[in-house]
């Protein structure tokens, strides 16, 4: 038997940092609570598979703090993407491990909108981003998608939008 | 304990082919080893709070594991049984603390664990006490502990990764192994690597077919590729050309020397499949795993750690040589 050095050693993997070119940082924003009878409202399109990827987890983390937590929970939805069953896993095992895992980032990242999981898998993932941010405008007619990581600008028209 | 005999995949490829500087055949029938799998661990299951989304796994010579959690940014100990022994970290830019924990390894005292949005190494003991940061002159892409003061590392580079870094406890880089010098492009020379128990390195690109183990700092043993050869496409994204698929995400030896190289999605079974090497190169058999993994982690007694349902569970196998 080969003598081997060292005994144990490391994993992981490099692919999150493909999305390097994609990161921003997001501006903190504070302001006036939310009027409860206006205002618009916008969902998050999640997919967790994406986070495997730090960046793209960092963009909606960045999204999350740019948006104060009474708009968050007034306005802002969740929608958790997840891919079809594969091997070894069902449908309905996905699911819950995409519940599982949205809610330990909910947690260790004060996230406060809720979430609710597409079981029938309508919402198509967000390409080339781990998650995008749909804004819902009904007085406008229109259903307006950013991609995250958001410039500051586009942050600034989502919290507009929210506050409206 | 559960007990669950993976199914194998021992028949040879035909569509492996011999890589650049191969002076024969990948893949020779030969008298070796029948390789099978026994779970005997299982950490994290759907239902509890232990592993929302692991990264980056050790494993100490007690067999205490050791596991970093991006979902929490939490550094997480368990004991040999799997049941949780502790756990240190959380989120933030402080001592100790992370924002994207990536990668971890471990010595007889240390742990070395790496962020992505950090250039160093921060240093854990076994007790999960935060030590020190040992600062790298790049974000950190890989990395080996060799002792407690001996770290070898790849960093990632604008221009395309090209070497491993030796360096001491202080950073102090000693020596150089230029691994290529092409420099392909950002991310494209990128590996995954393994001491190999002889003083060398065990090579695997992730986004080329092609493994290869280096002797010394400019010996190359040996360069081979396993699924054709073909260069992986790249995609224009942000200004940069990035490769569109993985050929090999994880590389570990066993104590019988032999290679344990998880394929990407140039595997038939993307990141299920683990291609068991001898020392040479040529393959012995293929592992199938019931999972895609992002890892292949084997520690000193000869046990695999994978991942399993999807991240929020470790799945530790017996490696049985029959």
């Amino acid at each position: 038997m080969s003598e081997r050095r060292p005994r144990f050693r490391r994993s992981g993997t490099v692919l999150g940092w493909i999305a390097a070119a994609f990161l921003s940082a997001a501006p903190a924003a504070a302001g006036p609570p939310p009027d409860p009878e206006r205002g618009g409202e916008c969902l998050v399109l999640i997919d967790l598979d994406a986070f495997y990827c730090g960046l793209c987890l960092e963009a909606l983390l960045a999204f999350c703090r740019a948006i104060p937590a009474a708009l968050q929970e007034s306005r802002v939805r969740g929608i958790l993407i997840h891919r079809p069953p594969s091997a070894g896993l069902s449908g309905a095992e996905i699911l819950r491990i995409a519940r599982k895992k949205w809610d330990g980032l909910r947690r260790a990242h004060g996230i406060r909108f809720p979430v609710l999981a597409d079981e029938a898998r309508i919402f198509q993932r967000p390409e080339k981003a781990g998650a995008s941010v749909v804004l819902l405008d009904v007085p406008g007619g229109a259903v307006r998608t950013f991609l995250l990581p958001l410039k500051p600008a586009e942050v600034a028209e989502v919290l507009r939008f929210l506050r409206q | 304990m559960i007990l669950h005999k993976l199914t194998f995949a021992a028949a040879a490829l035909a569509l492996l082919a011999a890589g650049p500087g191969t002076p024969g055949p990948a893949f020779q029938a030969q008298a070796r080893p029948v390789l099978s799998l026994r779970e005997t661990l299982s950490i994290g299951g759907l239902d509890d709070d232990l592993l929302f989304q692991w990264t980056g796994l050790t494993v100490d010579r007690a067999g205490n594991i050791y596991v970093l959690d991006m979902m929490d940014d939490l550094l997480k100990k368990f004991d040999p049984n799997g049941k949780p022994a502790g756990r240190t970290g959380g989120k933030g830019l402080g001592p100790g603390e992370f924002l994207a924990p990536r990668l971890l390894d471990g010595t007889d005292r240390f742990l070395y664990a790496t962020d992505q949005n950090v250039m160093g190494i921060m240093v854990f003991d076994h007790e999960l006490k935060y030590r020190r940061l040992i600062r790298t002159p790049s974000l950190v892409s890989h990395l080996a502990a060799l002792s407690d003061d001996r770290i070898a590392v790849t960093g990632l580079s604008m221009t395309g990764e090209s070497a491993i870094l030796i360096m001491d406890g202080e950073g102090k880089v000693i020596s150089r192994w230029e691994y290529t010098e092409r420099k392909s492009g950002f991310l494209q020379d990128s590996v995954s690597f393994a001491p190999d128990g002889r003083g060398g390195f065990l090579i695997a690109y992730l986004f080329q077919d092609r493994v290869e183990r280096w002797s010394g700092p400019s010996a190359r043993t040996w360069a081979k590729s396993y699924f054709g050869g073909e260069p992986v496409s790249t995609e224009k994204i942000g200004g940069f050309a990035l490769p569109t698929e993985t050929c090999f995400k994880d590389v570990a030896l066993d104590s019988r020397g032999l290679i344990y190289v998880l394929g990407g999605n140039r595997a038939k079974h993307p990141g299920r499949d683990v291609l068991v090497l001898d020392s040479g190169g040529s393959l012995v058999q293929v592992l199938t795993l019931p999972e895609p993994s992002h890892c292949a982690y084997i520690d000193g007694k000869d046990r695999l750690y994978v991942r399993a349902n999807d991240g929020v569970t470790i799945r530790r196998y017996e490696i049985r040589y029959e």
